[in-house]
């Protein structure tokens, strides 16, 4: 190695990551996508559960079907299952206007 | 009671699989005599393992001839050279990966859990069929991978697969082909970065070592010539973990990078 090429080297190292650093921020990134990716319900399936999630919370809740949300969101460090569904009353009571939100990881 | 199948797998191709399932028998079945070993090949159209036991002009009959039924299991089996209690079950070189079905798979495995103690089962590259074939009798997984992004990238889609498994295997990383000299200089990623990456337990750590293709070229394993290799001792190490025995890891630096090696790098510029 020339001492130009060492100089060079020398102040790449300085800006930019090693090359095992770089490596390891890239893979941590890749393998939490392909995680992800796995852990997603298909479309179809994800309605399933909806439905299936919602005839539960039923038994206990009068709701409003229309405005549920059910999404898996995704931040750097996990994916969190959020159910966003407003409760028009308690079975039994009456004008209750609570919101359940129920978070699932 | 029957014995043990232990599924060799890295869903990457090249990561020194074959070698290491070869490495890792021999060196089981060399340590007793009681011990009997078989070590399956399901690289199915790709057979290689014979090579690494240099059984490659003894096979007559192969695993797909005895599923079905074209021979006996003691015919399709191939005695080591050296080694009695080691047996070779060699793949097909002909048939293509889709020949055989999960359930003969389960009915060939749980057969040859009668007859060995310790069944080695090397995999092929991919997750397709022939990987669910490799894995769906297996009690414990060693999943192999170089320090490098796609092979562990690889490792973590295989683990996550064997994991969704509805019947629960062990899972073993193996690091194969670590240079010290590399890590040191923080050129790649360490065993430490892939044990963090991965999250499974780590059975041992192979360094890069040109012995391992030379040995492949006699088709002697390496881990049965004790003259001091690195890689020899890394895989018999291994093999003694798999046996309960608790070792200790290479130490990849010390040796290496010592007083000697250190003057003559000053001398010749080169590790």
């Amino acid at each position: 190695m020339g001492f130009l090429d060492w100089l060079s080297s020398s102040a790449n190292r300085e800006q930019n990551l090693s090359s095992s650093e770089s490596a390891r921020k890239r893979l941590k990134a890749t393998i939490f996508q392909d995680r992800v990716q796995m852990m997603t319900l298909p479309p179809e399936q994800l309605e399933e559960f909806k439905s299936e999630l919602l005839t539960v919370i039923k038994k206990y809740f009068e709701i409003s079907d229309e405005h549920a949300q059910c999404i898996l969101e995704q931040d750097e460090k996990e994916v969190e299952f959020v159910a966003n569904i407003p409760v028009k009353s308690f079975i039994g009571q009456i004008n209750s206007n609570t919101t359940a939100e129920t978070t699932n990881e | 009671m029957p014995g043990k199948a232990i599924l060799f797998t890295s869903g990457k191709g090249g990561v020194g699989k074959t070698t290491a399932t070869a490495n890792i028998a021999a060196a089981l079945a060399s340590f007793e005599q009681d011990l009997s070993v078989c070590v399956v090949d399901m690289d199915i159209g790709l057979r290689n393992l014979d090579i690494q036991f240099g059984l490659e002009n003894k096979i007559t009959h192969n695993v797909i001839d005895y599923l079905e039924d074209n021979c006996s299991l003691d015919q399709a089996l191939v005695r080591d050279k050296h080694l009695s209690n080691l047996s070779l079950l060699p793949a097909a070189q002909t048939s293509d990966k889709d020949a055989i079905s999960s359930e003969q798979i389960v009915r060939l495995i749980t057969e040859l859990k009668e007859k060995f103690d310790l069944i080695l089962i090397d995999c092929p590259a991919g997750i397709e069929q022939g990987f669910h074939n490799s894995a769906v009798a297996a009690d414990e997984a060693i999943i192999i991978t170089n320090p490098e992004m796609s092979a562990v990238r690889d490792a973590d889609r295989v683990i996550g697969i064997l994991e969704s498994y509805p019947r629960h295997i062990n899972c073993w990383l193996v690091v194969n082909r670590l240079n010290p000299e590399m890590v040191k200089n923080h050129d790649t990623l360490s065993v430490e970065d892939v044990m963090d990456i991965l999250g499974i337990k780590l059975l041992g750590v192979i360094p890069e070592d040109q012995h391992v293709v030379v040995s492949s070229s006699h088709g002697e394993p390496l881990s049965l010539k004790y003259d001091n290799q690195w890689a020899g001792q890394a895989f018999r190490n291994i093999a003694k973990r798999l046996t309960g025995e608790e070792v200790p890891l290479l130490d990849l630096y010390k040796t290496r990078f010592g007083f000697l090696n250190k003057i003559k790098t000053l001398f010749t510029g080169k590790k």
